[in-house]
């Protein structure tokens, strides 16, 4: 093994072990296609493993477009509404944590390129356009590649590896249908015994591109000839309700890039108080629990059922 | 070669304040203690102000080895 | 993606690298000898217009108008005919240095930094005063091109000195790639992708996370990122430097290095003689040395102030802000004292501590390298020394970016080795045994050049 070779064996070696290599890898990591990305995906149920916002960018290259009519785009505030209630569409929740517009849009663009939607559900809460750019590197076209053979994607193997042979599991973790079913019990517990004060304005204020990036958004969601449901996230009564003109002119502002026939689900009316005003419904402000997820996931589906 | 090593001496004994020193072609900044920028400033200027000879800037590096420096100090000397 | 001219990108190793080897071994072997030189330049030209063609102008310009001015300078001994009889050599120098550094000047104060503009143009102001004082005849306009342009070194140094590389390709016009010298090359460039894309890319996960939350560091993170940015800049610097290294050394061309394990270093005065060595040698050879002939008589303190003004210059010619001045000038003081303790307190200090005082003190003056701002800078400074460890220490950052711990382990590791990859690939000989080595070295960075290495999102807000 240490003995001298001569350098043009040495060169010839390197270039084909470095190229069957790569070519076996990369030939692996196609079959396995754990994004969908590459082969026929009808029918498969996808769950990320580790990065799930990286999945759910990848997915709306083929996955999403392939199994579902409709999507759901939010920020963390929707990500544990149940999509697949939705009876009469099958919705996937796009939903991402601390995604605001551009990345959605990054994402939405893609789908909406893709594939045949009839039904795209905005979520509505000031968050989503208190910022313009992407926040993580994640959503570039770049990964698509990166899914051949990187590090994202041996991460996804090993956390799944680590979860079939029982010694890690991710404590929560998105579904097929994007669906992200959590409770931080601890962090739950301290706000449900001592939910205030919610004295302090919320600190969002517009970005001007970003609001742009939601008419853009809109915009293209409707000429691809989906219909366009307004979701208004519900939160927590004593935080709204200090603040109620604020959050008010907020979602009319956004309304209004909405045509009238557009349907708007704001479970901040008074006829959802029952549910606004229980603590027990909440993990934070604006983060359900388990049990207000169920109880809006059913709401938000009958709403959307009553559409046709 | 040796009649200008042998003037040299004084001058590093000096620059290198130590008058044991002894330099040879073969002595260079790794083998001389205490050859750094500065000392090699006040040599170049003590070698050109004693022969009065003038090194370009581009031959600086050069004369960090004691060898380089003497046959580079008689191609000016000729001149 | 080979988005802006650089060696770690995939397009650039298996694709440009391969054809322009190809095409250059190929011509070596036809008629006309120079052919291949002919297509250097133009694959230097194109490697350096890549992602942003509005740089090539400003290559060529500066390229063109030293050729210019060398030619009506002309040869040293000899009446240039371009040159009118009342303008002097001289003239024509300072002419030159001036609008080179005024060219650069301009860009760097006043619009963007083109690629490499200041390592070219650095460069050619030694070609200037080489050409001025007789060290090499002016250059053809082929030979200027070729080694201004040349591919491997026009975008981030190591600053070539133009006679050395010229008498090189001058002679091995006619010889071929040998096999010896690719398998030399192929192996350090391996071990320079590396260093760049494995090891230095991981320190700055956590680097970049610290100091974009500068006000909020416990001591223990301010260490943490002001050491990891200091192994950062190695590996990230020398990297690269050993893949322009390497990719001359297969064609033939021996590139003087440019990082001599600089972290081993026991003073202040033996870092620059190991740290951006091709750098450190302008700024002492064509300022420092200037400096101090300008004075009348020698002292000590007259070469230390030409050292402190030295310093500073190299300071500015790093970046246009504040924080390089102070960069410079911290130096410029360090050297300072450790000539003093050397010259006149001439107490020698254990190993250990030398070596632990100078990697604390270049750590210091990195942090003005590295911070956004001036208070940024400050910030860290002084939560190196707050002393207060409640503050939120931050370490479940390092605890959620894990991926990048084994690889900083492995850099802390290198730093203290016995070869750094020079001394390597000196002895290199192909076997078997490296040549698993290097097929795995590659492999991995491979991966990580396909992988979008940044923080893993911590969701701090919501």
């Amino acid at each position: 093994m240490t003995s001298s070779i001569s350098s043009k064996k040495w060169l010839v070696l390197v270039s084909v072990i470095l190229v069957c290599l790569t070519a076996s890898m990369v030939t692996a990591n196609y079959f396995i296609d754990c994004y969908g990305l590459f082969r026929d995906v009808e029918g498969r149920k996808l769950i990320p493993q580790d990065n799930f916002r990286l999945a759910k960018y990848l997915y709306s290259y083929n996955y999403i477009p392939v199994n579902y009519n409709g999507i759901l785009i939010g920020t963390s505030a929707s990500m544990n509404l149940d999509s697949s209630k939705i009876v009469n569409s099958n919705v996937y929740n796009l939903s991402v944590d601390g995604g605001n517009i551009s990345e959605q849009k990054l994402i939405t663009d893609i789908a909406l390129s893709k594939g045949q939607f009839k039904l795209v559900v905005f979520t509505n809460h000031p968050y989503m356009i208190k910022d313009f750019g992407p926040k993580t590197p994640y959503m570039t076209p770049r990964e698509y590649y990166g899914a051949l053979g990187n590090i994202q994607l041996l991460k996804e193997y090993f956390h799944w590896a680590a979860a079939r042979l029982n010694f890690y599991h991710n404590a929560y973790k998105v579904d097929e249908n994007g669906v992200f079913d959590y409770e931080y019990l601890s962090r739950m517990s301290e706000f449900q015994t001592n939910p205030g004060p919610f004295s302090q304005e919320p600190p969002y204020k517009s970005d001007e591109r970003a609001l742009d990036e939601y008419k853009q958004l809109v915009h293209a969601a409707r000429s691809h000839g989906a219909k366009l449901v307004v979701l208004i996230p519900p939160i927590y009564s004593e935080a709204y309700i200090p603040h109620k003109d604020y959050y008010d002119n907020y979602f009319k502002l956004i309304s209004e890039l909405f045509l009238p026939h557009e349907r708007i689900i704001n479970f901040n009316l008074p006829l959802y108080s029952k549910y606004t005003d229980d603590v027990s419904n909440f993990q934070d402000h604006i983060h359900l629990s388990r049990k207000g997820a169920e109880i809006f996931s059913l709401e938000l589906a009958s709403q959307v059922e009553s559409l046709h | 070669m040796s009649d200008i090593l042998d003037e040299l001496q004084p001058i590093f004994q000096d620059i290198f304040e130590d008058d044991e020193l002894s330099i040879t072609a073969e002595s260079n900044a790794d083998t001389v203690e205490g050859w750094d920028s500065l000392a090699h400033i006040n040599l170049i200027f003590s070698i050109e102000q004693e022969f009065e000879i003038k090194f370009a800037l581009g031959e600086l590096e050069a004369m960090k080895n004691v060898g380089d420096m003497v046959e580079l100090m008689q191609i000016k000397l000729l001149k | 993606m080979f988005q802006q001219s650089s060696f770690n990108s995939f397009e650039f190793i298996f694709l440009f690298l391969p054809c322009f080897l190809i095409g250059f071994n190929l011509l070596k072997k036809s008629s006309n000898s120079h052919y291949s030189h002919y297509w250097l330049i133009i694959c230097s030209l194109f490697f350096y217009s890549w992602g942003n063609l509005s740089n090539l102008p400003i290559l060529l310009s500066s390229l063109v108008f030293n050729y210019i001015i060398a030619q009506f300078m002309g040869p040293f001994d000899t009446q240039s005919s371009l040159r009118p009889r009342n303008l002097s050599r001289k003239f024509f120098l300072i002419l030159g240095i001036v609008l080179n550094v005024l060219f650069l000047s301009y860009y760097k104060y006043f619009s963007y930094l083109p690629l490499g503009i200041s390592f070219f143009t650095i460069m050619q102001i030694m070609y200037l005063v080489d050409c001025y004082e007789g060290m090499l005849k002016p250059n053809t306009l082929r030979e200027h091109a070729l080694v201004v342009s040349f591919f491997p070194t026009v975008t981030m140094g190591p600053i070539l000195r133009v006679n050395n590389v010229l008498t090189q390709f001058r002679e091995t016009v006619n010889k071929g790639i040998s096999p010896e010298q690719l398998t030399a090359g192929i192996a350090l460039f391996s071990i320079g992708l590396f260093k760049k894309v494995v090891i230095a890319d991981s320190f700055s996960v956590i680097v970049d996370i610290g100091y974009a939350s500068v006000s909020t560091l416990s001591m223990i993170m301010a260490w943490v990122i002001s050491l990891s940015y200091t192994m950062q800049l190695y590996f990230d610097f020398s990297g690269y430097s050993d893949m322009a290294i390497a990719i001359a050394m297969a064609l033939g061309i021996k590139i003087p290095i440019n990082f001599n394990s600089p972290y081993k270093s026991k003073s202040l005065v033996e870092f620059w003689q190991r740290w951006h060595i091709s750098l450190t040698y302008f700024i002492t050879t064509y300022i420092y040395t200037p400096i101090v002939r300008s004075f009348k008589k020698i002292t000590f303190s007259k070469v230390m102030l030409a050292t402190l003004i030295a310093m500073t210059i190299m300071g500015v010619w790093h970046g246009s802000t504040i924080n390089f001045i102070i960069f410079g000038f911290l130096h410029g003081v360090g050297l300072i004292l450790n000539h003093y303790w050397q010259k006149k307190i001439k107490i020698k200090l254990p190993n250990f501590l030398a070596w632990v005082l100078t990697i604390i003190y270049i750590n210091f003056a990195f942090v003005f390298f590295r911070a956004d701002s001036f208070i940024d800078a400050i910030q860290v400074l002084t939560s190196m020394f707050n002393l207060n460890l409640l503050t939120y220490s931050g370490m479940d950052q390092l605890v959620a970016n894990k991926l990048t711990v084994p690889p900083m382990i492995i850099g802390i590791l290198l730093i203290f080795s016995k070869r750094n990859s020079n001394q390597i690939i000196k002895e290199f000989n192909p076997t078997l045994l490296n040549l698993i080595g290097f097929i795995i070295l590659t492999i991995i960075s491979m991966i990580y050049l396909n992988s979008n290495f940044t923080q893993e999102y911590i969701y701090n807000d919501f």
